[in-house]
Parts: C-alpha cells; sequence; structure tokens
C-alpha cells in the first residue's frame, strides 16, 4: 500500500499537499533530536542482528536516504557493534522473492526456489535476528528460514525499538 | 595579417609534450602551459603501456627532459589559461602562474624541505594511496625537478610565522613565502588544446564496492600500486593489509557503456587494453608466479595494432576472461571480495577475490571544463570537446585545435597522432612566421685540443638521494682526483641543474679542461645536455663519456651500499681511460632538398600533400591509378553521418590547383637510393626525384572470401556483399533496398582468425551504421548482426546503442560455432548458434553483407625495401615504436600514414596523414639535418674490399669504392651502430672514439684490481 | 688409377700450352713435381714450353686457389695507390681447380678477391688425394724413396723394402668425406667425371661432439699440443688474404705469440671461427702442417653448424650471402633456453 501510493503520485504526477514519508525516517530523526529515547545496553548477550532492505521501501521507493536511517535506528537500538551489515545492501539488495503476491499465490516450490539466493545472503551474515521492515518479506524470509533449516528470528524493527525504550 | 611565429600548447601531458616538441622542432617558438609543477600527465602515473609492455618512464623521460631543456620551449607549470582574444596567426592569451614559492632559480631539489615539513597531506599523484607533505616533488623523474609549496596545506601560508621548517632547512635559500600570481600575456599564432582526461569516480557505483568495502580499487590506483614510484615501491600490495594479492579481478565498463546510474554513454576505447595489460604484468610480478588474473567483460575491444595479438597472449598465459555481467562485488572474509556474477548461459556464480580493480573510464579533465567553456570551443553531448568531420583537431574556434584524449577517449599512440596533426594545423596556418619567433644557439670557437696532453675532469653526481644514498659520492670523488691524467674532480647534487651546467663550462674554461666525464645517470637521458656543456665552453663536444653509476649502479644494489661504491670507482676509472683516448669529431650535416614524396593519392596521401604544400612546400604526389581518392571512393558516409563524396570532391580540386603540388597519375615508384635529406627516386614515367622526405600512404585492400573458411557463399550468390559492395548501392541510391525483408550482417570475416590474427578496426563500426541506414531506409527490416565482439569504440558506441534502441539483433557466435551459409534454389539460409538460447537459430535473409578484413597490399615489400621501411608480421609497414612513433619509421626522413600502417576510419586517415606532414616538416624545416658524429671508418691499408660489412650495413651507409675496391663509409648516412665493425674480419672498420685501444683500455681499467691465485680469480 | 691420371697430366698440358700459346692467358696455374717422394708443388707457367713441366697425381694436396689472387694482381700494370684502375681488359689466368678448389674460387668471387672474367679453370674431378703422413705411417718409419701409383695401389719402396698398400686406405680424411669432388664451375672438363654417394659426411665430427665436455677439452688441448706456430695452416688457406692477420696485429695484440696453450688454443679457435662458413674442407691447411694436427676438424664442426642451422655451404653458389652476414626471422635459436610455463 505504501510503494503503491507512492508511485502512483510519482508516476501520475497527482499533485498532494502532503509530505510522503516512511515512519523509520521519523524514528531516526526522533531520536537524533532525543525525543525517543533508546538504550541498546539490554542487548549484554550480543545477539546479532542484520536487516532486509525492501525493494518497495528501498530501491523503488524512497532510495538508499531511507536505507541508512534504517541502520541508524537499528544501530542506536541494538547497539552498533551488533549489527551486521548484509552484501549486497541498500538499492543492490536481492529481493526476498515473496512479493507480487507470491505468498498468496499458491506457487510455493516457485517461490522457495527464488528464495534460495536470499537465504544464502542472509546465511551468510551469520545474524541471530533478521529485521524485515516490510510485512512481504517478513513473511517469505521467515518462511525460508524454516525451509532451508536457517538459525535466525525474522521479526519487524518495532520490536525491539520497545525493547530498547529507556524506563 | 602577420601571422606571430609562436604557439600556445595548453597541457603538458603526452599529447601536449608531442606538440609542442614538433612545433619547436619546426620551427615555432612554444608556450607550455601546465597547471601540475610538473608536466608528464596521466602517462607519467603509468607503469607499463601496451602492447610493447615498456616502462612509462623510461619512454616518456627522454620527450619530458627535450620540452624542459629545449630552446624553443617556454615551460610554464602551475599555470593556467585564463583567455584567449584576437583571431588566428595573432591572439592574445593570459596565463597565469601561481606562485610555487620555491624559487626555481636557487632549488636544487635536495628534498630537505619535504623531509623537515611537517605537514602531511593526501598524494594525488599516487591516487590518495600514500602521503607527500605540503612541500612536494610531483614524482621522482619530475620535469622540472623543482620542489614545490602547496598553499592550501602549508602551515605558513595559512598562519604565517607559523611554520617555516622549510625555510630553515633548504641549503640554497630557495624557499619564497613572498611568491605572487604572475599573469603572464603571450601573443602567440595560435592554440593546440590537450588537457587530457580525467579517470572516472566510481563512487557512485555502489555495486563496485568502491570506498564502501576494502581492496577495491580503481586502474589508476592500480598503476600506482604497480609502479615503482609508487606507494609500494613496485611491490604489488592490496590496501588493506599490503599483502601480496594472489587474485585479482578487472570490472571492466565502470563509468563506460553505462547509461543507468547518471553515468556515461560511451566507449573509453582504452580500458580492455589497459586491464590486460595489468593482469599480464601482475603475473609477472607475483613472486613466485601463481597469480589468478580474471576479466569481467561485456565485449573484448582490442582494435588496435597489436592489440588482438596480445590479447590472444595473455590467454595463452594464462588470464581469465568471463563474458558476464556482474551484479555486485561484496565481502569475504579477512577483507576479500566476492563477485557475483552471471555469464553468458544466464547462471549466476561467486568467485572470491583478494583485489578487485575497477576498469574506470576517461572524461575529459574535471579542472579543464570551465576554462574550455569560457574558450568557446564547444562540448558534445558526452561532455569531450566536439571536433569538425573530417578536420578531427580541429574545434569550432578557428586557430584553435585540440589533441588527445580531450576530444574523445583515446589511447597513447591515437593521442601521439593527433598532437602530430594540431601541430600540423598551428603550422598551415604559421606558414609565413617560420623561424621567426625562435632562438638559436651560437656557440663559440672551439680551442683544438689535439696538441694538449689530455686533462680530465671528473664530475660526480648525487643526483638528490638516488645516488648517493647508495654510492659515497665524495669518496668516488677523492678516488677520481688520484686518476692518472685527471686534473680535476667535483662531486654535485645535481649535475644536470642549471647552476651546475654553467659551474662546468666555467669550470671547463678555468682548468684548460680538454676531456670530461660525468659519473652520474643514462647517456639516454642527459648525454646531448653535457655535450652542450662542453660546446658552450669552447671543447668539442665528442670529447666526452659518461660512467653510469646510477641505472647500474645505486639503483641496482641497494642492498650492497660498500660493493657499490667499489663498483663506481670502477665505473670511473673506465670511463677515465676510455676518455683519454676520444679526439674530436666533425659535426656532420646532411643538406636538405626541400621537396617531399609522398606516395599514394588516397585520402592520406592527399592529406599529406595538402599539408605539406600548403606550408609552401614543393610536393610530388604519386599515384599508381589513373585517378586520385583510392579506396574512399567506395565510401558512402563517415560513422558521423557525413558523406564522404563532397569531401572528397573538395579534395580533389585543392589538388589539382594548388601551385606546389606535382601530380604524378598513372605512375609507379621503380627505384629509390638515398636517405633523409637526399633521396633520390625514379618514377616509372622515366623521372628522377630529388626529395628529402617520404610519406608512404600506399593504402590496404578489402579482403574478398572468394574461397576457404569465410567464403560464406560471397562470389556464387548475388546477394551475398562485402561492406564496401553495399556501400556503393548506397551511393546509387538502389531503390530495391526498400524492398529488403530481412539483412544478415557477419562480423569478423578473415579477422581475428589464425591466418590474420589481427582486428580490422572498422569492421563493426561500418556494419551498424549501415544496418541503421537500412533501417532509415525500411524501419520495417528485419536486421540480425553475428558478430564476435562488438569493437564500437569511443564515441562510436553511440551506433551501437541506437541499433538496439531499433531491435537490430545481435547474436554473438566464435570460432567453434561458426554461421553456415547455404544456398537453398536461391534463396539464402544462415544457420547460426545463438549463445543466450543455447540454439540454432535458421535465418533466410535477402541480403547478406560480409564485414570483411582489411588486408594489407600484396607488394608491401617491394616498396618498403626501396625505402629501408620495416614491414610487420602481419603484412603492415612497421612504425618505429608503436607507442610513442606512430608515423615514424626507424629510418629516418621516411613517414606513414592511413592503411598501409594499420586498418582504421577515415577520420584516424586524416589524422596520421597530418602528423606524418608535421614530422616531415621538421626535415623540410631546415636547409641541413645534423647527422652523426661517431660513425664508423675504414683502414684502407687493413681492408680487403671483402663486403661483409656492406651486408650487414642497416643504412647502406658503407660500400665498396669502385676506384679502390675498398670499403667506404659514408659519413651523412652512418649511424655509428658498429655492425661493420663487428663483421669485419681483417679489422679494417673501427667506430671513431670506439676504437679498439679505448675499449682495451677500458677492459684494462675495469681489471686493473683484480687479483688472479692460483685457483683463479680472487 | 696411374693411367687416368697420366691422361689428366697430358690433357692439362696440352691445354695450358694451347692456353699459353695463343695469348688467351698470360700464365697458368697448377702443379709441378716436389723435390721429395708423394710431393707436389704449385707451379706457374708463364710461357707455352713451361706446360710440360705441369703433372697432375694423387699428391696435389696444395689449394691453388690459394695464390689466385696475388697472381693475378701481379699481371695487372703497376700503379700507384691513388691511381685510377686501368682501362681495358687485365690479363687472364689459367688454373686447376678440383671440387674443393673450384669452391674456394667461388668463395673468392663472392668475397671479390678474384674476377671471374680472368681466369680460365680447366676442372678436374678428383679421385681423392692420398695423406703421405698415412702412408708413411703405413712404412713404419722407413724412409719411402720412391712411390709409384698404380690402379688403386701404391707401390711403396725404400732403402731395403717395398710395399703395396691399398691406395683407398691413404686418402686423407677430408677426401673420405667429400661430397663435392665435381668442380662447381669450369670453362673445361679434363678427365672422367664420378659422383660421390657419402653417408654421414659429419661423422667424424659427430663422434668428438658425443664426448664428454672434459674429454672433450682434453682432446682438443691433446691434438693443439705440438703446433710451433708456422702458421704454415694459415699460409695454406685460400680465405686467409687479410694484409694484416689477427694473429699478427700489436695494436691491440689480440693474440699472444707464444706457443703456450692458451695462446695457441685461443689463434686455432679465432681462425677457425674467421673461416666460418667458407671453408671448402680442402684439407690444404693439414696437410701442410709440419706437425700432423688435425686442424681442419675445427672448422669442419663450424661448416657442419652453418650446413645443419643455416642450409649454407661454402662456395655452391656465387649468388649467395655469406650465412654470417644475412639475417632470416626463422634462423633457429636452439641457444635460447626455453622453460616451459606451468
Amino acid at each position: 500500500m505504501f510503494y503503491a501510493t507512492l508511485e502512483g503520485l510519482r508516476r501520475f504526477n497527482i499533485p498532494h499537499k502532503f509530505e510522503f514519508l516512511s515512519i523509520i525516517s521519523l524514528y531516526a530523526q526522533w531520536i537524533r533530536e532525543g525525543r525517543l529515547k533508546v538504550d541498546p545496553s539490554w542487548n549484554n548477550e550480543g545477539l546479532k542482528f542484520t536487516v532486509q532492505d525492501p525493494c518497495k521501501l528501498v530501491r523503488q521507493g524512497l532510495g538508499d536516504r531511507v536505507a541508512d536511517d534504517l541502520r541508524f535506528t537499528i544501530k542506536k537500538v541494538v547497539g552498533e557493534e551488533n549489527f551486521i551489515e548484509p552484501w549486497p545492501n541498500r538499492s543492490n539488495n536481492y529481493c526476498c522473492g515473496g512479493g507480487g503476491g507470491a505468498l498468496q499465490s499458491g506457487f510455493v516450490k516457485n517461490r522457495r526456489d527464488y528464495g534460495k539466493i536470499k537465504f544464502e545472503q542472509l546465511k551468510r551474515t551469520g545474524a541471530d535476528v533478521v529485521i524485515t521492515p516490510c510485512h512481504n518479506c517478513h513473511g517469505q524470509i521467515m518462511d525460508i528460514c524454516d525451509f532451508y533449516k536457517g538459525k535466525w528470528k525474522t521479526t519487524h524493527l518495532w520490536n525491539w525499538i520497545v525493547k530498547a525504550l529507556k524506563r | 595579417m602577420n601571422p606571430k611565429g609562436s604557439v600556445l600548447v595548453v597541457g603538458a601531458g603526452i599529447a601536449g609534450v608531442q606538440a609542442a616538441l614538433d612545433l619547436a622542432d619546426g620551427g615555432y617558438y612554444v608556450h607550455l602551459v601546465e597547471r601540475r609543477p610538473a608536466i608528464g600527465g596521466g602517462m607519467s602515473q603509468l607503469d607499463k603501456t601496451f602492447p610493447t609492455n615498456d616502462c612509462s618512464a623510461c619512454i616518456l623521460s627522454p620527450k619530458l627532459v627535450e620540452c624542459g631543456r629545449h630552446l624553443n620551449i617556454n615551460l610554464l607549470t602551475l599555470s593556467e589559461l585564463v583567455s584567449i582574444d584576437g583571431e588566428p596567426g595573432d591572439f592574445r592569451a593570459v596565463v597565469r602562474q601561481h606562485p610555487r614559492y620555491v624559487d626555481t632559480g636557487k632549488c636544487i631539489a635536495c628534498g630537505l624541505c619535504a623531509e623537515k615539513c611537517p605537514k602531511k597531506v593526501k598524494n594525488e599523484f599516487n591516487m590518495g594511496l600514500s602521503e607527500r607533505k605540503a612541500a612536494y616533488l610531483l614524482y621522482p623523474q619530475a620535469v622540472p625537478l623543482k620542489y614545490a609549496i602547496d598553499s592550501k596545506n602549508c602551515i605558513w601560508l595559512n598562519k604565517p610565522g607559523r611554520c617555516g621548517a622549510c625555510a630553515k632547512a633548504c641549503p640554497a635559500g630557495a624557499i619564497n613565502f613572498d611568491d605572487a600570481p604572475k599573469d603572464h600575456l603571450l601573443e602567440v599564432g595560435a592554440v593546440v588544446l590537450a588537457p587530457g582526461f580525467s579517470p572516472f569516480d566510481p563512487s557512485a557505483l555502489d555495486f563496485t564496492g568502491y570506498g564502501r568495502v576494502p581492496n577495491v580499487v580503481t586502474s589508476m590506483e592500480f598503476e600506482r600500486l604497480l609502479s615503482p614510484s609508487g606507494p609500494c615501491l613496485g611491490h604489488m600490495e592490496r590496501t588493506s593489509d599490503h599483502k601480496e594479492p594472489k587474485r585479482i579481478a578487472w570490472l571492466q565498463c565502470v563509468g563506460s557503456r553505462d547509461i543507468n546510474k547518471a553515468c556515461h554513454g560511451y566507449c573509453s576505447s582504452v580500458c580492455c587494453m589497459y586491464a590486460i595489460k595489468q593482469a599480464v604484468i601482475a603475473k609477472e610480478h607475483a613472486t613466485g608466479g601463481g597469480l589468478s588474473a580474471h576479466i569481467f567483460f561485456m565485449d573484448m575491444r582490442t582494435h588496435g595494432k597489436g592489440f588482438e595479438g596480445y590479447y590472444n597472449r595473455a590467454q595463452t598465459d594464462g588470464v581469465v576472461f568471463h563474458r558476464s555481467r556482474v551484479h555486485s562485488v561484496i565481502p569475504g572474509k579477512d577483507d576479500n571480495l566476492i563477485i557475483r556474477y552471471a555469464d553468458e548461459h544466464g547462471k549466476a556464480a561467486e568467485e572470491e577475490f583478494d583485489l578487485v580493480v575497477l576498469s574506470v573510464g576517461l572524461e575529459l579533465n574535471r579542472n579543464a571544463i570551465s576554462l574550455m567553456d569560457k574558450l568557446g570551443v564547444g562540448f558534445d553531448s558526452d561532455g569531450f570537446i566536439v571536433t569538425a568531420p573530417f578536420a578531427p583537431v580541429s574545434t569550432n574556434r578557428p586557430g584553435v585545435f585540440v589533441c588527445g584524449a580531450a576530444s574523445e577517449p583515446k589511447d597513447i599512440p591515437q593521442s601521439v597522432v593527433e598532437a602530430s596533426a594540431a601541430a600540423l594545423e598551428a603550422e598551415r596556418l604559421l606558414a609565413e612566421a617560420r623561424w621567426s619567433k625562435t632562438k638559436t644557439k651560437e656557440f663559440p670557437p672551439e680551442r683544438d685540443v689535439r696538441p694538449e696532453p689530455p686533462r680530465i675532469g671528473v664530475f660526480v653526481c648525487h643526483c638528490g638521494i638516488n645516488i648517493s644514498s647508495v654510492v659515497d659520492v665524495k669518496a668516488v670523488t677523492e678516488y677520481a682526483k688520484g686518476l692518472p691524467n685527471v686534473v680535476f674532480a667535483q662531486d654535485n647534487l645535481f649535475t644536470c641543474s642549471q647552476d651546475t651546467i654553467n659551474q662546468m663550462s666555467e669550470t671547463i674554461r678555468r682548468e684548460r679542461l680538454n676531456r670530461v666525464v660525468v659519473a652520474s645517470c643514462s647517456p639516454r637521458t642527459h648525454e646531448p645536455l653535457f655535450q652542450e656543456t662542453l660546446r658552450e665552453a669552447g671543447i668539442n663536444k665528442y670529447l666526452f663519456e659518461m660512467a653510469n653509476i646510477r641505472d647500474q649502479d645505486s639503483w641496482v644494489h641497494r642492498d650492497a651500499p660498500k660493493m657499490a661504491t667499489l663498483k663506481a670507482k670502477d665505473l670511473v676509472r673506465m670511463a677515465v681511460a676510455k676518455v683519454r683516448g676520444d679526439e674530436p669529431l666533425p659535426y656532420n650535416s646532411v643538406p636538405v632538398t626541400r621537396a617531399a614524396l609522398v606516395v599514394g593519392a588516397g585520402v592520406a596521401g592527399m592529406t599529406a600533400a595538402l599539408s605539406l604544400a600548403d606550408q609552401g612546400f614543393k610536393v610530388h604526389l604519386v599515384e599508381r591509378k589513373d585517378r586520385l581518392w583510392g579506396h574512399a571512393r567506395k565510401f558512402y558516409r563517415t560513422w558521423q553521418g557525413d558523406e564522404v563524396r563532397p569531401y572528397l570532391e573538395d579534395m580533389s580540386r585543392a589538388i589539382e590547383s594548388h601551385s606546389k603540388i606535382e601530380l604524378h597519375l598513372n605512375t609507379t615508384i621503380e627505384d629509390a637510393s638515398g636517405s633523409v635529406g637526399q633521396f633520390k627516386t625514379s618514377l616509372s614515367d622515366g623521372s628522377l626525384i630529388e626529395h628529402g622526405v617520404a610519406i608512404l600512404a600506399i593504402g590496404g585492400e578489402s579482403f574478398k572470401p572468394r574461397q576457404g573458411k569465410w567464403n560464406y557463399l560471397y562470389g556464387r550468390n548475388p546477394n551475398v556483399h562485402t561492406l564496401l559492395e553495399l556501400d556503393k548501392r548506397f551511393i546509387e541510391g538502389d531503390q530495391d533496398l526498400k524492398g529488403l525483408g530481412q539483412a544478415v550482417f557477419i562480423h569478423c570475416v578473415g579477422s581475428r582468425v589464425p591466418e590474420r590474427p589481427y582486428c580490422s578496426r572498422v569492421c563493426c563500426t561500418h556494419a551498424i551504421d549501415q544496418a541503421l541506414k537500412l533501417k532509415e531506409l525500411n524501419p520495417e527490416m528485419d536486421i540480425f548482426m553475428l558478430y564476435r565482439d562488438i569493437r564500437t569504440y569511443g564515441k562510436r558506441e553511440r551506433l551501437y546503442q541506437e541499433a538496439r534502441g531499433k531491435g537490430i539483433v545481435f547474436v554473438r557466435y566464435d570460432l567453434e560455432h561458426l554461421p553456415e551459409v547455404r544456398d537453398e534454389g536461391g534463396r539464402l539460409l544462415v544457420r547460426a548458434h545463438d549463445p543466450v538460447l543455447d540454439r540454432y537459430i535458421n535465418l533466410h535473409p535477402d541480403l547478406l553483407v560480409l564485414a570483411s578484413a582489411v588486408v594489407p597490399r600484396d607488394d608491401m615489400g617491394r616498396l618498403s625495401k626501396l625505402y629501408k621501411c620495416a614491414v610487420g608480421a602481419e603484412g603492415f609497414l612497421l612504425e618505429a615504436h608503436m607507442k610513442l612513433r606512430p608515423v615514424d619509421f626507424a629510418t629516418e626522413g621516411v613517414y606513414l600514414a592511413g592503411l598501409c600502417h594499420y586498418p582504421k576510419p577515415i577520420d584516424e586517415t586524416i589524422a596520421q596523414a597530418k602528423a606524418a606532414a608535421a614530422r616531415a616538416a621538421i626535415v623540410l624545416s631546415k636547409e641541413a639535418v645534423p647527422a652523426e658524429g661517431v660513425t664508423a671508418q675504414v683502414n684502407p691499408a687493413k681492408c680487403t674490399g671483402c663486403a661483409v660489412c656492406t651486408q650487414v650495413c642497416p643504412y647502406s651507409a658503407i660500400n665498396i669504392d669502385p676506384a679502390t675496391a675498398k670499403a667506404v663509409v659514408n659519413v651523412g648516412l652512418c649511424k655509428g651502430c658498429g655492425a661493420c665493425v663487428a663483421s669485419c674480419r681483417s679489422d679494417a672498420a673501427s667506430l671513431k672514439n670506439l676504437g679498439n685501444e679505448q675499449i682495451m683500455a677500458a677492459i684494462e681499467a675495469a681489471t686493473e684490481d683484480v687479483v688472479i691465485g692460483p685457483e683463479g680469480l680472487v | 688409377m696411374s693411367d687416368t691420371n697420366a691422361k689428366i697430366t697430358e690433357e692439362i698440358r696440352a691445354k695450358a700450352r694451347e692456353l699459353l700459346s695463343s695469348g688467351e692467358i698470360a700464365a697458368f696455374l697448377g702443379f709441378t713435381s716436389g723435390s721429395l717422394p708423394m710431393t707436389t708443388r704449385p707451379f706457374v707457367a708463364k710461357r707455352p714450353g713451361d706446360a710440360d713441366k705441369l703433372i697432375w697425381n694423387s699428391f696435389c694436396v696444395m689449394n691453388l686457389a690459394n695464390y689466385l689472387p696475388a697472381l693475378l694482381e701481379s699481371l695487372e700494370p703497376p700503379r700507384g695507390p691513388k691511381d685510377p684502375p686501368p682501362a681495358g681488359p687485365l690479363p687472364k689466368v689459367g688454373v686447376v681447380a678440383t671440387g674443393c678448389c673450384s669452391r674456394n674460387i667461388v668463395v673468392q668471387m663472392q668475397e671479390r678477391q678474384v674476377d671471374r672474367s680472368r681466369l680460365v679453370i680447366l676442372g678436374v674431378s678428383s679421385r681423392g688425394m692420398v695423406d703421405r703422413k698415412k702412408v708413411m705411417a703405413a712404412a713404419e718409419g722407413r724412409e719411402p724413396l720412391k712411390v709409384e701409383e698404380g690402379g688403386h695401389t701404391l707401390k711403396v719402396s725404400g732403402r731395403d723394402y717395398e710395399l703395396e698398400i691399398d691406395r683407398w686406405s691413404a686418402v686423407r680424411d677430408n677426401c673420405l668425406t667429400c661430397a663435392h669432388n665435381n668442380p662447381v664451375i669450369s670453362d673445361y672438363l679434363i678427365g672422367p667425371v664420378s659422383n660421390r654417394d657419402v653417408k654421414d659426411r659429419f661423422a667424424q665430427i659427430e663422434a668428438i661432439e658425443a664426448m664428454p665436455a672434459n674429454a672433450r677439452w682434453k682432446w682438443f688441448t691433446d691434438e693443439i699440443a705440438s703446433c710451433i706456430r708456422c702458421y704454415a695452416c694459415r699460409n695454406a688457406c685460400p680465405l686467409c688474404y687479410c694484409p694484416t692477420c689477427f694473429v699478427d696485429d700489436s695494436r691491440p695484440q689480440w693474440v699472444g705469440k707464444s706457443t703456450e696453450p692458451a695462446d695457441t688454443a685461443l689463434f686455432h679457435i679465432l681462425r677457425a671461427f674467421h673461416c666460418a662458413g667458407r671453408c671448402t674442407d680442402c684439407g690444404a691447411c693439414e696437410s701442410a702442417c709440419p706437425m700432423g694436427i688435425k686442424m681442419r676438424l675445427f672448422t669442419r664442426k663450424l661448416s657442419k653448424d652453418a650446413f645443419n642451422l643455416f642450409g649454407a655451404e661454402a662456395g655452391l653458389d656465387p649468388q649467395a650471402q655469406p650465412p654470417l652476414a644475412t639475417y632470416r626471422p626463422d634462423d633457429p635459436e636452439e641457444f635460447l633456453i626455453v622453460e616451459e610455463k606451468k
């Protein structure tokens, strides 16, 4: 829905009086301003995190800038040393393979075949947790982790922000 | 109009330097303006050059040194052109010289300022891979060899009084913080722009990992890593951990052929070759061998002379080539890199490397853009300086010419050609003003030293720290003082510096020296300079010897300073022993017949003839056919879309009406004799032409595959054409072409095959242009092009993009899957293998066009023998040096241009013909050319007239005199090579100043200190 | 053999007499008897009557080409060094030439030492010349006072003995492996022509090449150990005509003049190289040597190399270029050490 709206505004040059942002950029801004107070010290076991740069958010959406905001937020939330960069990343990231209705369409084998590359990529990071700021990516990545017997947990971003909130 | 006899050259890279030298040697005063503190440009940063694998600095330095000391070149470094006003022949240029803060008259380049300077800065010459100080020398072989202070980073210059360590350290008092910018107002007749290129900055291409992951470098950075004067001193090390890489990958087309990511759509022309060169050199560098080199490319573009052979050899040597598309460069373990790519069959693969080199493209020099804009020269859509049709070095501003990479990415040989061509255009404009602004050197009368006993002076050089860091120079000087007949010995920091030269001259007079030994570098660099110093001091220049205690001692024995010092003493002792026997020799010269012979009246011949005739020289233009134009008659249009016929018609008119051109049609060359300045050629019409120079423009042929493997039914089916045969139909406006339903082109017919292992350079562009023309005639026509690599180099890439955009289908084939052509009842069937589909496709063209090879003429050997010129392995005429002398032959006074050199398109032929004319003009502009002084001589008492010497002489300089039946040397032709001396059984031939006695004296001097004990050498 | 030789002798005398009488030649160069058995002397006949002194036998071992250039020059009208060459044709010389000798004449033509138009060549096909040292060896130290040639035998007689030996067993080494016994140029052919089929003509050389380096060096130094530096070999050789031979030079002194092994070795090696590719293996050097040194083996080794490496044989074609003054891109480069790249 996010991407559809954004792309619709762009492609059809629809004039609009509102600003179109991702909440992730707001997280980053609020953390910088000190309005959203987060503390990574909860991560005393050194859980390792990596991230998925969703196609619709980054490459086709708002570009590398939002990917930078995403990383800034994650590092502030889990600790900079606990963040592992996946490669390739940002606009060059591999698609997860679960978009375009793939999760719903029933061609499960095909979807998982496409998802093998994503699995290899995430496995290579050695991360314990994969943060996916996209619902489709979440579904796909969780499924291929299970299917290919990966070891990570697939979550969204907000869970960890909550965990890192300073009380 | 009174044209001014001086020229402004902007930019002192190889193109600017070549243009400056051609102009200065041809009779014009040159102001050579360079932004950096030293000249040499991009070429000075390279390690080795293709295809000869020569060390870049070694082939470049002699030209730079020549520029630096040329009487008629005013070198303005740290300078920028501000403005030009006026008109051709009468320009006023303002050049701003930025302050160096170092007085070049006092600086002895000792390096102490840099040593003491506390401010470290990124070294831009080393592409930021190392650091320099704010007080610095651009690079070790810099010309001029003077330090400079970088005002942006100098502590004093930003906060006066705060530092000044350099001024305190400088032994010559050369630091001048009060230095200020100077504006020079120069009156010149013409301007040559050679601002050069900047390498593309790949930071924006995130998928390459540049700037994001360690050990990803650009090609220019890699050159510095390989270079002995670079940050690792020639030990190939990767940037992150200084370990030697064992697996290196090159990614091609970074910033070229890329219309995505706001890049450049054109091809940068040189990157395929330089990547192969780097791979080959890196393999040589690897200690213990075993370096794995992989090149990831789309098309392999090795379209120049010698390039295809280089590519083939690289493959045999084990360089791996992947025709592929690279997705990303991602980090692996231990700072390694993983490249993920898709091969030609669409399969994804990953490979790990220690180092990734990005073959970045070329852009117009970023520092020059605003200036070029201000000068009003005009840019094209790719950001390069635009040139006129059929005038590849002319800008749209009259009197202002351009050469080198600034107008289009190109390699060094092509840049050198254009530089000479630009010089020619300036000379053509300013022909009346030749020699009007030049200075000539006057020497004092020479004293006759023959009755004097030898008084030898020895000057031992520190060469900064190049020699003195290894050899104990003071000890060698003391030692020299004790040698027999040595009356004076002195050590100098830089013997070649102006003040030392002046001192040497004075010393020679004061001490009445009659022999001089300089113990320093190689004679290749400074022998002419020192010899000139002897003349200035009033003695014959041949009373001189050099002992090379740098290249042959300190540079190669860094780890053994004691032995190196002993060796230096040996070398000095040998030089002293030899110089004792040197005698004054005459300054020979050969008078020049001020006329030129141009052989061949195609585009190259006509251009060369007009170029010389327009300067007032008499030209004999000889053509074997009954008409002008050569093969260009058969061409339809250039790749830029300009029709060739109107241009040819203009040329004919100019030639036929020119008062200085004598045209000999239907005439061939029967015989030729003589050498530079004094040629005599007899023609088939009976006339004998006397001329000072000759330009061979004898053209090439188009290969007609009448039988054999590449026949493809040519000559057996009327619908199979060569490219030229199709052009003929375009010229005639054949309407039948509109009705064609399908056309197929086959590339590389007879080129890049075992019997002809070279690329014909022009055919990809020509074929694609023809395909576009067919599409113009009938947009519905299906066109298929069967190719091996698409070689639309430089801006020609635009044609390829256009062709693909218009739906022309490109199918790649290789030598293992040759297309098959069959005739099925008159209808053509072409069967080709498509590697992407991995299937055979059947095509039914109405027209099959063969892009067949350009081949050398069969009778190349006969003509080349007459003028004693060489023919290369591929059958084309062989130039003196493939990199830096692309229009000269090893034989002086003869030049070449056009297809007889190598296949090339019309614009490059025009440039080469102009270049040949410029080189020829250097001889023709003089009344006499200097000949060699160190020549051979024959002792008639010992000569038996057996004539073996006449058979080995490469210059026909020694002949048997029929009157005496003894051998006699023609000193005008003799180059002093010594082949005759070596061949003579009777010890009758010897070289002046290199006689048996001198050589024996040097050998005995060498072995003086050697003791032979009972067991042999001690 | 004696009959053949006698007939050849008659024909040579007749021809020489005829050429001298008609004035076509001013001198005839051939052989006459020597003062000792088994010896002959080069002889110049200037008057028709002198032709009777000419002989031909199996002991004509000197190479007449050696004397041709000097003979031709001596017949020219005297002139000073700066005078132009005389106009008009110069006097001609007649000469007898076997295969090797005629090849040397060709080499001299290539090297501009003789003018072909001044020569009248009587070609004789050689049946092999006899090595008198081999005959002396067969006589086991007894002095031969008379040697008569039979059909294929030699009758050697001296005080108190008489010996008959097979002629072929005493023929010179170089004649045994001669592949060019017929004259390669001639104006007249005297006597029967035979063709020799020689296999392994370099067998003697190959045997030495097969020796290990130490043995080969020993063979070489032993061979030249008795050299007295008389230069008879050089003087007999038609290739050695330099006004100042390298061995006589003193500025610089390339080779010492003593009989020290190093000096002697250097002399022989340098002379061999000066003859490389030019030597026809006429054997005159060995025949002239008073010490019996087989120095023709050195030049023959170089002839073998010139033949195998460059396909060159001396003196077969007057138009040919000397192998050491020519270069072809496909010249063999066996001296290059090439390592296989792994």
